[in-house]
């Protein structure tokens, strides 16, 4: 079920994310409390390796803190009671509600980008008429109508950015996360959003 | 068509063109080694029973004699009122040397007798007036005439013992049916007297095909009448227990093929997991792409599972087309160690059984599916932070270094207990080989990794930094490289074990046969099949050789079977032995200075090493045997080395022969010898005795 205009999306109280190397354990996030609202633009700054990826990672559900609570859409994902959602239930949010752009693009090479915008629906039982006119509309939105039939590796670093965005939209996601390198992320996220 | 994620997968697959072929070869290999043994056995087993069961005819019984059946015997069957109808038949295979060299089974039938059993023998060509009063007119279908090269009239040269003897193609069998076809294809048709006097068994019958009640109760009374009708040297089996005891003796023969096929899709199983292990490593990424934008566990599984079924599909495939033109080839040699080692068949067509090809196609697939599990568990169990990360398989891999050698350790362990207890059981002493194969795998990524620890000092110092990238490598993607090696290691031991294996025999028989070939000539029958002669020598040519004063000694033998009281057959070989000859049987078990002393004047037998492993038996032992006097016990007086035949045979006195077996026979051949041996004579005198039909050989 949709959040409603200004609930919060996404909340996360005294988060901790550590990994284990060789020799010593690295704590990358020291209690992290966090809460995105719906229809804010949040941008995280921070030099390399200070743990901005690992925060998308947790708030995708890709990944599950060292310690704290990760709330997703008022669902706990991860709680100092509850440990972690199963592995599944967490995919399934993922699936339907939100829409990740990596830092590396990360389309699949052996689709074309069509295809590519597809997936996402098919992935969410949703690749019907309508989805493929959404599909078509925001590969237009982006500027890559003409490509569409390409391969990902027929296109520029730029290119594929912007099919790795239209991608992350597609099926209407209500939490969008861009990785770092998206430089562009915030004019083509707003172009594609405001165009569909 | 297809969905998204399946053509991902399968462009991925046409886009490692290289990789795909690799995979597809693996399977197709296995597969078609697999179906190719399976088709030449069974194509082998096949004929056999086919040529068999047309040759029984519509005979639901059998009456067998030890050895053969005293013609009295029929015919107080035949005058008892109310018997079955029964038909006489003398049959032996015999070696046909003009016009054409080929094995043919002689049939020697009652025309008046035949009608409820072989309605083929009936339907004829052409037919040879003179030859039929004659009484020497053989029949064969008109098929096998064409292709030796035969027509009406002609002459049939066949070896009988020692001697060439003739008949002549009298006529021609039309066969109207498959069967009738089949039956006939390798047979010379012959009356019945004709057969016995040309096979020098006047009086004597092989069998007497019966014609029993299908009723249980009234069966059970025909056999109890029968039994009483019968003399204590003849039993009454079901037609099918001959071809179906035949059979069995090729069985270890048939475990040892399949086995050979089962290593081949073995290593096709390697190459699967490495093919779709360096597909699934490879797209690591792309699996972290999929788990991220919402695929679960449940679908990357299936999707590298679907990948693995396309490569198997595509190489079961072409596995049974290849296994198929395989089958051609090995066909006949599996038919030729048949009739080296078991008995005679001529297979002229694959018998292609839908069983053979479903069993290969699953074993294909599941061969498949096996060697993709691993990776598809691994693509799936992995969390999508994990798999985002190319390091993390071979990070796990690394930590499970030495669970993985423990487990082969106690894998190695577990063989070789199955080994020490599979003495005698064929199947569980390859479990044991394959359980071995599967600990040495085990143990490969951690001794890959140590070695490569270890050389990687040399290597920097040789090569440099690129000696390091080299070694270094290896031990990085372990996850691949060490199944690779794994397969090689496997397709590498296998070489070269079947080479040791064979050069070990060849050696142990070598030293076997300079230890048992004590003679210094040896006289025998020509023969086309088998590896014992079933022909016999002339008495004529024996009695000449034995009174020349020039020879020192001679050892002779008569190969033949015993009834034991299961019914059951055991290959014998009645000999009266020069005392140097006893030196050619190496005792395993039993002092020589008692052995052969009572061997002479006791009821007992030497046994075979590998009679005494099939039957159990041992020194002391006991065997309950079929006589002309009833059932008799012979104690195993010892048991000695021999690798003359895999089934094994008993080594008998003549005397003891004499006494318990057919009298009449005995005394009838009591100088014909199938073997003779001459511990010291010279040659030149003994090639001029010997008759066209003997063979020389020192």
């Amino acid at each position: 079920m949709p959040t409603p205009a200004n609930s919060t999306v996404a909340r996360l109280i005294g988060v901790r994310k550590s990994y284990v190397e060789v020799d010593h354990t690295r704590e990358v996030l020291h209690g992290i409390d966090l809460e995105l609202r719906r229809g804010e633009f949040t941008v995280l700054v921070g030099r390399s390796g200070s743990g901005k990826s690992s925060l998308v990672h947790l708030l995708s559900g890709i990944d599950v803190p060292s310690a704290g609570t990760v709330e997703l859409f008022g669902e706990t994902l991860f709680g100092p009671d509850t440990g972690p959602a199963s592995e599944d239930r967490r995919t399934d949010v993922r699936r339907r509600r939100i829409g990740l752009v990596f830092q590396f693009f990360n389309l699949l090479p052996t689709l074309t980008i069509e295809e590519n915008l597809l997936l996402p629906l098919e992935l969410c039982g949703k690749l019907d008429a309508a989805g493929r006119k959404r599909a078509a509309e925001l590969l237009d939105a982006v500027g890559l109508a003409a490509a569409a039939r390409k391969f990902p590796d027929r296109l520029s670093g730029g290119e594929q950015q912007r099919a790795a965005i239209a991608r992350a939209l597609v099926h209407d996601p209500e939490l969008v996360l861009a990785d770092e390198r998206s430089s562009c992320s915030r004019s083509c996220c707003g172009r594609a959003r405001r165009r569909c | 068509m297809f969905s998204l994620l399946t053509r991902a997968s399968l462009r991925y697959l046409a886009r490692h063109p290289a990789q795909l072929v690799l995979a597809i070869l693996g399977v197709a290999v296995g597969v078609a080694v697999v179906v190719g043994i399976d088709t030449a056995s069974v194509s082998a087993r096949r004929s056999f029973q086919l040529a068999t069961s047309a040759l029984s005819g519509s005979a639901t019984h059998v009456v067998r004699g030890t050895p053969n059946i005293p013609e009295s015997a029929y015919v107080a069957l035949a005058l008892e009122p109310g018997s079955p109808p029964a038909a006489p038949v003398v049959q032996r295979a015999l070696g046909l040397v003009r016009p054409a060299k080929r094995t043919l089974e002689l049939l020697g039938v009652d025309p008046l007798a035949e009608g409820p059993f072989r309605g083929y023998t009936g339907s004829s060509g052409g037919t040879d007036a003179a030859a039929l009063l004659r009484g020497d007119g053989a029949w064969l279908s008109s098929d096998t005439a064409r292709e030796i090269g035969a027509k009406v009239g002609d002459e049939l040269v066949f070896v009988v013992g020692s001697r060439e003897k003739s008949l002549v193609l009298a006529g021609l069998l039309e066969p109207q049916s498959s069967l009738a076809r089949a039956a006939l294809a390798d047979v010379a048709l012959v009356d019945i007297s004709t057969a016995q006097s040309f096979l020098g068994q006047r009086g004597e019958l092989t069998r007497i095909d019966l014609l029993l009640p299908g009723d249980a109760g009234a069966r059970d009374a025909a056999l109890a009448r029968l039994k009483t009708l019968l003399p204590p040297t003849c039993t009454v089996e079901p037609a099918s227990r001959r071809s179906e005891t035949l059979a069995g003796m090729t069985r270890a023969f048939d475990i040892n093929l399949r086995a050979l096929g089962f290593l081949a899709l073995l290593v096709g199983v390697f190459l699967v997991y490495n093919t779709m292990t360096f597909a699934v490593v490879q797209r690591r990424p792309l699996w972290g792409t999929l788990r991220s934008i919402g695929a679960t566990r449940g679908e990357l599984f299936r999707r590298v599972c679907v990948e693995a079924l396309a490569i198997g599909a595509l190489g079961t495939t072409l596995g049974l087309g290849l296994g198929l033109l395989l089958a051609q080839a090995l066909v006949r040699l599996v038919t030729r160690t048949i009739n080296d080692l078991y008995y005679v068949v001529s297979v002229r067509e694959l018998a292609i059984e839908p069983s053979t090809l479903v069993e290969a196609t699953l074993l294909g697939l599941g061969a498949t599916l096996v060697g993709a599990l691993f990776p598809a568990f691994d693509a799936m169990r992995t969390p999508p932070k994990a798999v985002l990360d190319r390091a993390a398989l071979e990070a796990r891999l690394r930590s499970r270094l030495g669970r993985l050698a423990l487990a082969g350790l106690a894998a190695g362990a577990l063989s070789f207990g199955l080994l020490k207890v599979s003495s005698n059981n064929l199947p569980l002493g390859f479990a044991a080989l394959f359980l071995m194969l599967f600990a040495a795998a085990l143990l490969v990524p951690l001794a890959t990794s140590l070695a490569c620890r270890a050389i990687a000092p040399v290597a920097g110092l040789l090569g440099g930094n690129l000696g390091r990238i080299a070694t270094r490598g290896i031990t990085s993607h372990l996850a691949r490289s060490s199944v690779a090696i794994a397969a090689l290691a496997i397709a590498l031991s296998a070489t070269a074990g079947m080479g040791i294996l064979v050069d070990s025999f060849r050696t142990t028989v070598v030293n076997w046969l300079n230890t048992t070939l004590v003679a210094d000539v040896y006289v025998s029958s020509p023969s086309t099949f088998s590896n014992r002669d079933s022909a016999v020598l002339s008495e004529e040519l024996v009695t000449r050789l034995t009174n020349d004063p020039r020879v020192g000694g001679v050892t002779s033998f008569r190969d033949g079977e015993i009834e034991l009281a299961d019914g059951s057959r055991v290959l014998a070989s009645a000999a009266s032995l020069h005392p140097r000859s006893r030196d050619a049987y190496r005792l395993l078990q039993g002092d020589p200075k008692l052995v052969w002393p009572a061997f002479e004047t006791t009821e007992g037998i030497v046994a075979s090493e590998a009679l005494a492993r099939h039957r159990g038996l041992k020194k002391g032992s006991r065997l309950e045997v079929r006589t002309a006097v009833g059932v008799r016990t012979f104690e195993v007086l010892g048991v000695f080395r021999d690798y003359s035949s895999d089934q094994g045979w008993a080594l008998i006195s003549k005397a003891t022969w004499a006494r318990n077996l057919n009298d009449e026979r005995v005394s009838s051949r009591r100088e014909t010898t199938s073997r003779a041996r001459f511990p010291a004579c010279a040659p030149p005198f003994l090639r001029a005795k010997s008759c066209s039909c003997a063979r020389a050989t020192m």
